[in-house]
């Protein structure tokens, strides 16, 4: 019977996973190996869904490391197929709505996870406009039509 | 809204429209660049136009930094070229076009050929300075890890003791302390972080006929040509063909020339 740890989201539902998925985040491993997990993780800034899909995130990773070991000494086409199979999870894991992303890469960044925080990372700009990233990001174009012109300027041969 | 300004790590409730605005601006530049550092550089420069933030991040080492952190590697091949009706030739980068955009307008003095279905373009590297544009001819390249080294050569048919060094990952130039000898056309070898130039001057300037380039502490030191003896063979070979017309090469130490049918070694460590 493996040890289990508690999460609590940011609206206090509690979480039960098992110590092995816990380990997937580097800042919950040091707090398990400082041994102050007891009663539970409070993570004020993590809300129920991203957590929901973090642990997903996590326990998909455990699984997959514990049957690549398993098929270590076999080194076959089928631990090659294992790792395709793990990335087209990873895609169709991040096919989500631009918030609940956002607040992944946060948690991953925060939680450190590094696979996720690359996937998450990797994900946010893909395939998007200047025009889509600012709408999607709400950022505000700070430049004026000189400013852009001399940026454009810059790398002219990007525009082109 | 306010307490998002104050509290910037503090998650936001997700989809509440008017809360959404400082979710990206609020990021610390860190994780910003996490993300950008995962983006083809080539996107870099359409992306620097997204905010004046991005530009900044964009055009800092900090992201080449985190670049090479997560080992986010391209490839990149640089060749040198002189266009016609260009006075002198200068660098480009080879890069594949993206193959979604749609490439009906051709703008005038656009350079692109096209190669099968995919697109290859050629573009420029950013000059060695706004005032000197020029790139050297005959030097010798010399290329160290990520950075390539342009050793002499000559600008305007003036032999040059300059040495200019691009670094590929910031796509910038800095200079090397220069060399003591003027030249052009010369020969370089690398061994062990040391970049080994010889000739491409007077075989006459003896003493320094061969300059040793340490890349780890970025200074030259300068050894005597083959052939203390003024009547030496091989001096004189290299005297008469203006020390052109030899190969370099290194094994275990030893330099070895092939000049005419003959073949010399050198030693650098004891001169001989």
């Amino acid at each position: 019977m493996s040890k289990k740890i508690i999460f609590e989201s940011s609206e206090g539902e509690s979480f039960e996973v098992d110590e092995a998925v816990a380990l997937e985040c580097q800042t919950i491993k040091n707090m398990i190996e400082d041994d102050c997990t007891d009663g539970g993780i409070p993570l004020a800034n993590v809300n129920s869904a991203t957590l929901t899909k973090v642990i997903d995130y996590c326990k998909k990773h455990v699984e997959a490391a514990a049957a690549a070991e398993a098929n270590a000494g076999d080194k076959d086409i089928y631990g090659a197929n294992k790792d395709i199979e793990l990335k087209t999870w990873d895609e169709e894991f991040v096919k989500v709505d631009q918030p609940l992303l956002f607040d992944l890469m946060l948690a991953a960044n925060f939680l450190i996870i590094p696979g996720l925080l690359d996937l998450t990372c990797k994900t946010m700009m893909r395939g998007k406009t200047v025009l889509q990233i600012r709408e999607i990001f709400h950022i505000k174009k700070d430049y004026t039509d000189a400013e852009e012109a001399e940026v454009r300027k810059e790398n002219a041969w990007a525009f082109e | 809204m306010i307490s998002d300004e104050v509290e910037p790590t503090k998650k936001k409730k997700k989809t509440v429209p008017d809360e959404l605005p400082s979710m990206f601006s609020s990021l610390p530049d860190e994780i910003i660049e996490n993300i950008l550092a995962r983006v083809s550089r080539w996107k870099y420069p359409s992306l620097s136009l997204v905010s004046k933030r991005f530009h900044s991040l964009l055009s800092s080492m900090d992201i080449y930094k985190a670049r090479s952190q997560i080992g986010s590697n391209e490839t990149c091949l640089y060749i040198w070229l002189k266009l016609p009706g260009h006075p002198c030739a200068s660098w480009f980068s080879l890069r594949t076009r993206p193959n979604n955009q749609n490439r009906t307008k051709r703008r005038k003095g656009k350079i692109s050929f096209k190669r099968d279905s995919s697109v290859m373009s050629v573009v420029p590297i950013p000059s060695y300075s706004s005032t000197d544009s020029n790139f050297p001819e005959l030097s010798y390249i010399q290329t160290v890890g990520l950075e390539i080294y342009i050793i002499g050569g000559s600008y305007n048919k003036e032999p040059s003791s300059s040495v200019r060094i691009f670094d590929c990952r910031n796509h910038t130039w800095r200079d090397a302390p220069n060399m003591t000898v003027a030249r052009e056309d010369a020969s370089t070898v690398l061994l062990d972080e040391k970049i080994y130039v010889m000739g491409g001057c007077d075989i006459d300037n003896y003493a320094n006929w061969i300059e040793i380039f340490d890349v780890k502490t970025q200074a030259w030191t300068a050894l005597p040509g083959p052939g203390a003896d003024d009547e030496d063979e091989l001096r004189n070979h290299l005297r008469k063909n203006n020390s052109k017309y030899y190969i370099v090469n290194v094994f275990k130490g030893k330099f070895y020339l092939a000049a005419d049918e003959k073949e010399y070694s050198y030693e650098p460590k004891n001169g001989t």
